[in-house]
């Protein structure tokens, strides 16, 4: 490989092992909780590898969808399944007024 | 937007399984964390591990494969005819003209998760923070103020943005539902449930432009969704906007009628703790808990 050692080089070097990273540890993780949030941020830093890639509109679509509906779809359903552990006491789930 | 149904008939029974039945917490706790307890030797994960090495080399050499026996005449066709589709952006004129079927049937499904979705709905819905929490949380309500306007502008500028730039329907709707859930799980607005009526047809209203417009053109182009010259542009733009709308309530319902909602029924307690609404099929002759036990 005759590749220029470029910053812009280095930086998709970096998001791709990122992106190798956060799987494992996702993979890994015993951690509900800690499963979401890597979800979360590996969403964000496929969003990143989409605009390297001159993808914005997929980039969009992954940080929006992605990580950010459904990372908030998983955490209401580990807010709830934390309520009725007893595991997570200081948000009480409410009934409505 | 407020629809018929009353969500507020459930709330009795629901807030009362929620505080007053014996939910056995063991069960849903492994879900929560995984002690190690339960996992099989350390040996087999290194086998799988190792089988997954040739899988990846072999799918990385059949993406190579598929990448080389794409068509090259298909980028310059696209290029070609790029001015009768009406807008700039090759990537939409793809999506909503040469290839508009993809597009019709991509939000076909998104309607039928909804109704799966609603489907699974307890009776109940209330999530997120108790009503009227956001007025005291300054940081909250801060972040309310700037991120919902500037989602609402945002979605709005990347619709139109789709025909000319990389952008479109699905990143405009995104954008509106992450703001719409932003406001459900502050408890500044209350979505009806995608039983009501309005939600309905908006829901529906992204598929049934779709189909209309593709009919409606058949009498001058003779062909389902083939543009008449000179219409392509504002159809697109149309359904473009019917489009983000429906994708936002889709998204927005899809927490609404979330399953993880207390359950109003109590029986489902002791077939399944996590609340599946499955264990009342697999197991119903379960019988219901003494109301008053522990």
């Amino acid at each position: 490989m005759t590749e220029p050692l470029t910053v812009g080089f280095v930086l998709d070097g970096l998001v791709a092992l990122l992106l190798v990273g956060l799987v494992f540890r996702l993979l890994r993780t015993r951690h509900l909780f800690e499963a979401i949030m890597l979800y979360v941020a590996y969403g964000l830093t496929l969003a990143l590898a989409w605009v390297r890639l001159g993808a914005p509109d997929i980039a969009l679509a992954e940080a929006a969808l992605g990580a950010g509906v459904t990372g908030a779809l998983f955490l209401n359903a580990w807010h709830r399944m934390a309520v009725r552990a007893g595991a997570d006491e200081r948000l009480p789930m409410e009934s409505d007024p | 937007m407020s629809g018929p149904t009353d969500p507020q008939a459930n709330n009795a029974t629901g807030a009362a399984s929620e505080t007053g039945t014996g939910v056995d917490h063991a069960h849903v706790r492994p879900l929560l964390e995984d002690d190690g307890s339960r996992d099989g030797p350390a040996i087999l994960t290194w086998m799988v591990g190792l089988l997954l090495v040739p899988a990846g080399v072999l799918l990385a050499l059949g993406l190579r494969g598929a990448a080389d026996s794409r068509d090259p005449r298909i980028p310059d066709l696209i290029a070609e005819h790029l001015p009768e589709t009406g807008v700039s952006n090759p990537v939409t004129g793809v999506l909503l003209n040469f290839r508009g079927y993809d597009t019709l049937l991509e939000v076909a499904v998104l309607v039928a998760a909804m109704v799966a979705v609603w489907s699974l709905d307890r009776g109940q819905r209330v999530f997120g923070l108790p009503a009227g929490r956001a007025r005291d949380e300054p940081v909250l309500a801060a972040v309310l103020r700037l991120a919902v306007p500037t989602a609402f502008l945002t979605a709005v500028y990347l619709t139109w943005l789709g025909s000319s730039e990389p952008a479109g329907a699905f990143q405009a709707g995104a954008l509106l539902a992450g703001a719409g859930v932003l406001l459900t799980v502050a408890r500044v607005m209350r979505p009806p449930t995608a039983a009501a009526l309005p939600v309905r047809i908006i829901a529906a209203g992204g598929v049934a432009g779709f189909v209309v417009v593709g009919i409606a053109v058949l009498p001058f182009t003779g062909a389902f969704l083939a543009y008449p010259e000179g219409w392509a542009y504002p159809l697109i733009l149309g359904l473009e906007a019917a489009l983000a709308v429906a994708v936002a309530v889709i998204l927005v319902e899809l927490f609404v009628d979330v399953p993880s909602i207390p359950a109003p029924d109590s029986t489902l307690d002791t077939v399944d703790p996590t609340g599946d609404p499955l264990g009342r099929a697999l197991a119903p002759d379960a019988t219901p808990p003494d109301p008053g036990a522990p």
